[in-house]
């Protein structure tokens, strides 16, 4: 049994639609963050798949994928500074309790 | 070897970011802000001198709209730089301003950047290379618990909907099998392709503060330094519009699904910002929410789908960022609350009246440049046939004078403070920064002249800029 | 130069020189916009000798224009021009009589405010703007200029900026005007793509050929803007509160001039109201609406502006039935005299004010004594606007009232008659509280100088002879104007006489209901007050009139004024809804946006077709 496209394409769309719960309902924000590394992975698989299955010769997805990586990893330790920077301040790093700006 | 000379004002203001990092070296803040400055400047010149190619690294980066590439890259850059001159006069409330600096020419290298982006990754690294900057400077008082939650808001949110937006490019790139900008090729149902372009515009709405993707910008502005705001508010907006307008015209298919939600954006945004900018009384949560009506605008001439549509939707983005830059100079240097600004007139009458001038030109007054970007966007969305949106949006404009007056009532009637009593003015963000009134407000000045200025000669830019979109 | 661009061009000049200049500066070169609107004055003269008095000079030098493009909207060339014609001449004479008479009384009523360089740039800049409205060959640049003196009339209400009472007003003026405009502006972007052009000779020469469903839309959106403008109910409700701004500038821009720009506008484009016939009849019945409602109210007011204030709506009202009668003379003479003696009026108010320092008619009484020219001189005004022969009132109200009874709208007719009625008796009480009787509460008055009064003498001759300018008037507008008949001025008469009896009966000899009603258990009330009727009038009449007047006043406060505030309340609680939504949670704001994200993903793919 060969595994095609769709199987990968599935993989990529669960894995999103994880990240997005995940990113819409955890309460601690670093867990957050992390959700947001699962819909970033399931970009990368998403480019990765498609370069391998429909134009194996060139490495262009590939290529893309590494760049999404970078942006990705730079995104994450940016968001980790953010909340270990009000970590400082507020001693909690629950999304809940970080609300003092509305209206 | 000199086809690589077009990007030499993206490599002047790199290098100006770098020595900005050094400055410790130099001498410090000013010097920092001083270089950045000048070497911006320099840039937006030397974008005029140098030849520009079709196209660099095998097509990811094109310049085939000569005129409209060559504006915009020189506007963000003299924007900056006028910023810059700005933050070299008076310091970055309370805090170190050589990072920051170095910040701000980063993310100006990626709105610089991405103007010219014409594939798929460099328009997702430049887009990213644009805003990251920007969480950081939003969340720069790292003792100031408010201004860390709202650029984690900023952050939280900006980073979801950029990668929804990777989503949707990665299935662009599956259709289409390259990355370079083309014609998006739906092998199956047409709303397959619709549906990823959808995807792909989130990214974009969300930068521009569109509604529904807005909800970040009130609290992050009213939290960061307000230094910080002026330049995400104002600057940081102009090449992602045109970057919107760039890949729906080469690459996402014209289709009445599309248009239809970008009209809905439009038509939400429009009264949305209009109706809770009235009930603000905090000039940055007021620019936030203005905002957010001007990106309906914008939107407006987005959906008409023309060449004059892009080209008004484009100039009311530049010009909309020339006075939000001097409205929140202004706020930067003497406080954003109302409380802050009353009787202002009184004691700073050149900062009140140029706020005046720029508020004016944010509502659409005439003659300010405000009024022919807006003129541009209706009269295009009304060619194209949106007769109803056109409507709301010129009904919401006679609205939008509402705040606008409550901040000019504001500066113009005395406080309850003494200030005015003891004439001596209380600048908010006090620091040791050795300050120079003179410059910054030779800085408000002008931005207030571009204000007017640009007015008189909108008709000939906007047709210039027509004629190279079209 | 062309000297219709000199005209509004010069006391425009003025104005930026004085916004340049320091404060101190200003205040000594003050004789620099008198000296404008001397040379306005003089240039409008010329102007209008070249197309007076008749229909031949007007073919020969009339419609001389000076056109500029200022823009391409879609290929077609956007002009503005200026453009000379009858009715733009005379409009001409009363912009820059007017205001030349308040420039000179203003030297001295403002003397001594700190920013009376201000006050002068601003009406230089009024000025300039109203002039080239009446000058206006284009319905943008007519737009144009009437939003520049919305932004002046704000600026000069709240002129004493330190008074929350006058900034409150002033925001109150703009908006409500705006409110108009909106449907001005909307009206004219329908013009344009009807027509495609904005010149006015061309708009009006195709209104019959726009089919009168088209000919109404675009004329009632016109006539919505000249109701914000002219204070028409039920956008009327900023002229009262406009009274917080100096008496000058009131008796300037909302008495002769800006409140009467909404009357130029329908007239300037009465062929498409006639082209609608629907349009006509909605002006009338506004106009005779606004004149009795504003009559009744003025009646019951105690500032004296106040008081004058709803006078003015009540005789823009009128203006507007005499258009409504599709006659351009029948408005714009009425227009045309009451400027003068309207004008007039505010400046004796404004004289009385100076001197006794309150606006509060309870407190004045027996200025008549001690102020003689003004006396004088306000007596003209108030007969000229009760509508007494020889004065000018009586010719052009009697006009308004002769087409009205010769269109045949009989119901009309009687509700002007009640109207003018009305205005002799709010007019009578008005007097004979200020002037006769003893000084009261804010004791003697003492007279003005002759910066004051010479304008008031100037306006006060022109009030008595306008009236015998008729019947050129009708020849020279080049439709038809009699002398009153017989019958109707002296039905007229007799109505304004008996509002005068009536107010003299309440309020004559210090006379007011008040002191009468403590007399009234004495010897003298037998046999004077039954004489005269007075106490059956105060009870019965004036009691149940008053009770009347005020329910109505309450109606315009709370209700009108209600409705037309709700819609900004409306605005505001929209916003504060909004805010709710924006609950500080940045995991619901995240919630919100995939929602958003699904919703627009299914609308787009519906939209498409699966």
């Amino acid at each position: 049994m060969t595994v095609g496209l769709p199987a990968f394409l599935l993989l990529a769309a669960l894995l999103f639609s994880l990240g997005l719960y995940g990113v819409t309902s955890k309460k601690s924000a670093v867990m957050v963050l992390m959700s947001l590394e699962l819909m970033a992975n399931a970009v990368n698989i998403n480019l990765v798949a498609f370069s391998r299955f429909l134009t194996p010769e060139k490495m262009t997805g590939q290529v893309f994928a590494m760049f999404m990586m970078v942006v990705a990893a730079a995104e994450i330790g940016l968001g980790l500074a953010l909340v270990i920077a009000l970590y400082r301040q507020t001693k909690t790093v629950e999304l809940d309790h970080i609300n003092e700006l509305r209206g | 070897m000199q086809q690589y000379a077009v990007l030499i004002p993206e490599l002047i203001v790199l290098v100006a970011a770098l020595v900005a990092l050094f400055a410790d070296l130099l001498g410090g803040d000013r010097v920092a802000a001083m270089v950045g400055a000048a070497a911006a400047a320099m840039a937006a010149v030397v974008v005029w001198l140098v030849p520009v190619p079709e196209a660099l690294f095998g097509s990811m980066l094109t310049f085939t709209h000569g005129t409209t590439t060559l504006m915009l890259r020189s506007g963000i850059a003299g924007l900056t730089s006028l910023f810059l001159l700005w933050v070299a006069a008076r310091g970055w409330a309370g805090v170190r301003a050589r990072e920051a600096v170095a910040l701000t020419l980063f993310s100006t290298v990626g709105s610089m950047l991405l103007i010219s982006a014409s594939d798929l990754v460099t328009l997702f690294l430049c887009l990213e290379l644009a805003t990251m900057p920007a969480y950081v400077l939003m969340g720069y008082s790292a003792e100031d618990k408010r201004s860390l939650e709202g650029a984690l808001k900023y952050f939280l949110m900006s980073v979801l909907t950029s990668l929804v937006m990777a989503y949707g490019l990665s299935f662009v790139f599956g259709m289409n099998q390259h990355t370079s900008y083309s014609p998006l090729q739906v092998a199956g149902p047409a709303w397959l392709g619709v549906a990823v372009s959808v995807l792909v515009l989130v990214g974009f709405l969300s930068k521009m503060t569109a509604a529904p993707f807005h909800y970040w910008v009130p609290d992050a502005n009213e939290g960061a330094p307000s230094a910080s705001v002026a330049f995400v508010a104002a600057i940081s907006k102009i090449a992602p519009v045109y970057a919107m307008v760039r890949l729906l015209a080469e690459v996402l298919p014209t289709s009445d699904g599309l248009s239809r939600v970008v009209m809905i954006c439009a038509v939400v945004s429009i009264p949305l910002g209009i109706f809770a900018a009235l009930v603000q009384t905090d000039v940055r949560r007021m620019v936030a929410y203005s905002g957010i009506s001007m990106a309906g605008y914008m939107m407006l001439g987005v959906a008409a789908a023309t060449p004059a549509g892009y080209a008004s939707a484009v100039f009311l983005v530049a010009v909309y960022a020339v006075s939000v830059l001097g409205l929140m100079l202004v706020v930067a240097q003497e406080g954003g609350t109302f409380a802050d600004i009353a009787g202002l007139v009184k004691r700073r009458p050149v900062a009140a009246w140029s706020a005046v001038v720029y508020l004016f030109s944010i509502i659409g007054f005439p003659p300010m440049v405000g009024f022919y970007g807006k003129l541009g966007v209706l009269s295009a969305a009304y060619r194209a046939g949106y007769f109803i949106p056109v409507l709301i949006a010129v009904l919401m404009s006679v609205v939008a004078g509402g705040y606008a007056f409550a901040v000019i009532r504001a500066m113009f009637t005395p406080g309850e403070g003494a200030p005015e009593e003891t004439g001596i003015p209380a600048p908010v963000d006090a620091t040791e920064y050795p300050q120079a009134p003179a410059l910054a407000g030779t800085v408000i000045v002008v931005l207030a002249g571009l204000s007017l200025g640009l007015g008189l000669i909108a008709e000939p830019l906007i047709s210039l800029l027509q004629a190279s979109l079209s | 130069m062309n000297i219709l661009v000199a005209i509004p061009l010069i006391p425009a000049l003025v104005f930026f020189l004085f916004f340049l200049l320091p404060r101190a500066t200003r205040t000594k070169m003050l004789f620099l916009p008198i000296g404008a609107m001397a040379v306005s004055l003089v240039l409008s003269l010329m102007a209008f000798s070249t197309v007076f008095p008749g229909a031949e000079k007007l073919a020969e030098h009339g419609a001389q224009f000076t056109s500029y493009t200022i823009g391409v909207i879609g290929g077609v060339p956007l002009n503005i021009s200026l453009r000379l014609d009858a009715l733009a001449a005379l409009m001409l004479l009363v912009v820059t009589i007017v205001g030349m008479a308040v420039q000179v009384y203003s030297l001295s009523y403002m003397k001594g405010e700190e920013r009376i360089g201000w006050y002068y740039a601003v009406l230089s800049l009024f000025t300039a703007a109203m002039l080239t409205l009446v000058l206006a060959g284009d319905f943008l640049l007519f737009y144009m200029s009437w939003e520049v003196m919305g932004l002046c009339s704000y600026l000069l209400i709240g002129f004493w900026n330190t008074n929350d009472e006058a900034r409150r007003a002033s925001i109150k003026a703009f908006l409500t005007t705006r409110v108009g405009d909106v449907g001005f502006a909307i009206g004219l972007a329908y013009m344009w793509a009807t027509v495609g052009s904005f010149d006015i000779p061309t708009v009006l020469g195709s209104a019959h050929t726009w089919g009168p469903g088209v000919a109404t839309a675009i004329a009632l959106l016109l006539f919505f803007g000249a109701m914000g403008k002219s204070a028409q109910f039920p956008l009327h409700i900023w002229l009262p509160d406009a009274m917080a701004g100096p008496t000058p500038a009131s008796a300037l821009i909302h008495a002769a001039t800006m409140v009467a720009a909404g009357v130029f506008l329908v007239a300037r484009s009465l062929p498409i109201f006639e082209a609608s016939g629907v349009a006509l009849q909605v002006v009338l019945i506004i106009g005779a609406t606004t004149a009795l409602l504003a009559a009744s109210m003025g009646s019951v007011q105690h500032d004296i502006k106040k008081v004058l204030a709803y006078s003015t709506i009540s005789q823009l009202g009128f203006m507007f039935m005499g258009l409504g009668t599709g006659n351009v003379s029948a408005g714009m003479f009425h227009l045309f005299t009451h400027a003068f003696f309207k004008s007039l009026l505010f400046l004796g108010a404004g004289s009385i004010i100076h001197s006794l320092h309150t606006q509060d008619m309870r407190e004045m009484g027996g200025v008549g004594k001690s102020m003689k020219v003004t006396t004088v001189t306000f007596t003209v005004g108030t007969l000229a606007l009760s509508g007494i022969m020889p004065f000018s009132g009586f010719f052009s109200k009697d006009l308004i009232l002769d087409h009205l009874w010769r269109e045949g709208h009989y119901v009309i007719y009687s509700v002007a008659l009640a109207s003018a009625f009305l205005t002799a008796f709010y007019m009578a009480r008005l007097w004979f509280r200020v002037f006769s009787g003893t000084p009261r509460k804010a004791g003697h008055a003492h007279e003005s100088d002759m910066k004051i009064l010479s304008p008031m003498i100037v306006l006060a001759l022109l009030s008595v002879l306008a009236g015998a300018t008729t019947l050129v008037f009708g020849e020279f507008l080049g439709s038809e104007t009699e002398w009153p008949s017989l019958v109707m001025g002296g039905a007229s008469t007799i109505v304004a006489l008996s509002g005068i009896g009536l107010g003299w009966a309440l309020f004559g000899n210090g006379r007011d209901p008040e002191a009468v009603r403590a007399r009234a258990s004495k010897v003298y009330m037998i046999v004077t007050n039954r004489f005269f009727l007075d106490l059956v009038a105060e009870q019965y009449i004036a009691g149940g009139y008053n009770r009347l007047s005020e329910k109505v006043n309450w109606f315009d406060k709370k209700v009108i004024n209600g409705i037309v505030n709700g819609v900004g309340v409306a605005c505001r609680q929209a916003g504060t809804q909004l805010r709710r939504l924006q609950a500080g949670r940045v995991q619901v704001y995240q919630r919100l946006v995939v929602a958003a994200v699904l919703v627009l993903v299914l609308v787009a793919v519906l939209a498409t077709g699966v």
